[in-house]
């Protein structure tokens, strides 16, 4: 059975403008003009329950595109579609809302909230959806736990070590159980073991909620985990390379199909 | 939403809010975080002083009477001052010229009023300066300086057949600074004769008028004379005079030379002043604690928002809502400007407190400053106000900053 992506990118691209008008009122830039492509013309599409890995080297448009993805940015050209809606089509209030009902993100540098302990730090999204005190407590303790920092609940991040950050991080994106996960450089802090862990918990995201997992990393052992790599250079997917003994979407669906169409780009 | 899962949400607001606020002022940017409680208290604690000073100002009654139509005073002196200068130009002969006065028949009554401060003390000791006024008692003339006359013997006995009355009444602010009541016997010494005179309380005004709080001592005109040698020349600051003839006015300033006469309407219409003057102190005062304290918060807040726009663009990345953003902002400078309010009305308070030691010691033995509860009030109605105030300013920078493609720039 073939099933529609839950992400469909068509010929996206990404330019960011240098000068352009100032806003007279507060001085800032009103309007950008395209003067460096960040991403150029890439068509990629992602099924649920898969794990998409990104490489490439700094430079080359991952963050780019998973800020797309993630709907934190919108697209100069092309379109990104989340289960066929548009998202540059949203109001900035409604990809806000897309973000907390649908995804969840890995910072590549966490951006913990400094003021607030882990186990708030991994609730948040939990208030923004107007759940229990309890249940919030609840869930969030269970995910730290999960992570290894059952014996770190109560503790700022300023007191956890890049690892435990990055931990939390990672609690607090698979909080509201999402359809779609973003990770930048997710073990990035994380020893071997831990980030076998981690990953480990990535594919169990994959299976368990049917959720698509996209990992950006330099590290070759951690995208091993995925089902698919897309290898990108100067802002184009330059190749999507399905790894072996994957379990992931079949060969002739349409994520296989776009990796091809890319290829002869 | 549910209404339930609103107030979850919004109870988890606070809690964030208000961790985020403590963390700040303790641990992250805690200079920061005082200076705008600072600026703010500042504020507010100045707007309390200034309120303070102006509510003082407004419940020291001047002394003038309610029942009488005319007042005679030195050229140099206004009609409804307050306290008149024991060295400020003083009538002569006053006695028969009230007598005078009473006698025409366009007039009810006239009387001489006096005043001049005077120490008094009790048979416990420890003397008090009070504002003492020696009037000619007459049965329509019943309250002078808010204070009553009842328990005067009409005519100035002492004047007339040389018999010392020694009745005094006190204003509630004098029985309660000599702890004296009714039937007490008080004493003041004669500076000029280097001997005593006693008094005997003859009635205690229970103190219904604003003015009754202010350290009072109405007496016979002759007996104040006689303690402040003002019997020499039988002198007085003003002539008070009833009547409601309109043609008496021309009458009554041709009696002495250089003399002003006030008319009720006239006084009326400076008492109307004086009452508006504190009113306008305080609004004025309030004015220039909001301007001053929204302006202080709009900037640190500005400088706040500035240095959490990765933490505001983090937030709006993970799906929290501008609303919510607006929320949590808003909620910490609401509780920052009402930490400055309770700093600002203390500080206030102190500074009232200050203000009435050193009038206390220096020109006055009443407060000049005082503290009614209501001023309290405002001055936290007034944080509350420079909170509000400064949102718009928060709204309009989160909607410049912090947005969610920022986040990881």
């Amino acid at each position: 059975m073939t099933r529609s992506p839950i992400i469909n990118c068509v010929n996206l691209s990404r330019s960011y403008g240098r000068g352009g008008s100032r806003n007279r009122w507060f001085g800032s830039d009103n309007t950008e003009t395209p003067t460096v492509t960040a991403l150029s013309n890439v068509d990629l599409q992602i099924e649920r329950g898969e794990i998409i890995g990104c490489a490439g080297p700094s430079g080359s448009g991952k963050s780019t595109l998973l800020h797309l993805l993630a709907g934190l940015d919108t697209p100069t050209t092309g379109s990104v579609s989340f289960d066929g809606t548009d998202l540059s089509s949203l109001s900035d209030r409604a990809r806000t809302r897309h973000r907390l009902d649908h995804v969840g993100i890995v910072f590549q540098h966490f951006h913990l909230l400094e003021s607030l302990s882990a186990r708030a730090n991994v609730a948040l999204p939990l208030v923004e959806l107007g759940r229990p005190k309890g249940e919030r407590r609840k869930r969030a303790t269970e995910l730290l736990e999960a992570m290894g920092l059952g014996d770190r609940v109560t503790h700022r991040p300023t007191q956890l070590s890049g690892g435990e950050q990055q931990r939390v991080a990672i609690a607090r994106a698979l909080v509201t159980e999402p359809d779609l996960v973003i990770a930048d450089e997710p073990t990035g802090e994380l020893d071997t073991e831990t980030g076998e862990h981690v990953l480990k918990r990535f594919r169990e995201v994959a299976t368990e909620l049917d959720a698509a997992v996209v990992i950006a990393s330099h590290d070759e052992p951690t995208l091993a985990i995925a089902d698919r790599l897309v290898r990108m250079r100067d802002g184009r997917i330059e190749d999507i390379e399905v790894l072996s003994g994957s379990d992931g979407p079949h060969d002739d669906s349409p994520a296989q199909q776009s990796a091809q169409t890319n290829q002869g780009r | 939403m549910g209404l339930a899962s609103f107030f979850q949400r919004v109870f988890g607001l606070l809690q964030v809010s208000f961790r985020r606020t403590y963390v700040r002022a303790t641990q992250t940017a805690p200079g920061r975080t005082w200076l705008s409680v600072g600026g703010v208290a500042l504020a507010v604690g100045l707007m309390v002083v200034v309120t303070g000073i102006g509510v003082g100002i407004a419940t020291q009654s001047t002394v003038y009477s309610e029942n009488v139509d005319y007042w005679i005073t030195p050229e140099t002196d206004g009609g409804s001052s307050a306290l008149v200068d024991a060295d400020s130009p003083q009538f002569g002969s006053v006695h028969p010229t009230a007598a005078d006065l009473t006698a025409t028949d366009s007039i009810e009554y006239a009387s001489p009023v006096l005043q001049q401060p005077i120490r008094l003390q009790t048979d416990r000791g420890g003397g008090e300066y009070v504002l003492a006024v020696g009037i000619v008692g007459h049965p329509q003339f019943t309250e002078i300086a808010d204070t009553t006359t009842a328990g005067l013997t009409p005519g100035d006995p002492y004047y007339l057949n040389g018999t010392w009355t020694g009745e005094v009444v006190l204003s509630a602010g004098a029985a309660e600074l000599l702890s004296a009541s009714e039937g007490e016997r008080v004493t003041v010494t004669r500076p000029q004769a280097g001997s005593e005179r006693n008094f005997s309380v003859a009635t205690v005004d229970p103190g219904t008028q604003s003015g009754s709080q202010f350290p009072i001592a109405v007496m016979q005109l002759s007996e104040l004379q006689a303690i402040t040698g003002g019997d020499v020349n039988d002198e007085a600051g003003q002539i008070v005079v009833s009547s409601t003839d309109p043609n008496v006015e021309s009458m009554l300033g041709d009696i002495y030379p250089r003399s002003d006469v006030s008319t009720r309407a006239g006084l009326n219409a400076q008492a109307v002043f004086d009452e508006q003057l504190p009113l306008a102190l305080s609004v004025t005062a309030a004015i220039i604690a909001i301007v001053i304290g929204t302006l202080f918060v709009m900037t640190t807040t500005g400088l706040s928002v500035a240095a959490d726009r990765g933490k505001l663009a983090t937030l709006a990345a993970i799906g929290v809502s501008r609303r919510t953003r607006f929320g949590l902002l808003a909620s910490e400078t609401l509780t920052i400007t009402a930490v400055g309010g309770l700093v600002g009305v203390l500080l206030g308070l102190g500074g009232i407190r200050l203000t009435n030691i050193v009038a206390q010691q220096t020109f006055t033995s009443g407060e000049v400053a005082s503290t009614e509860p209501f001023v309290i009030a405002f001055g936290f109605v007034i944080s509350g106000v420079i909170g509000l105030l400064a949102l718009p300013y928060l709204a309009v920078l989160l909607s410049r900053v912090g947005r969610a493609k920022e986040v990881g720039r």
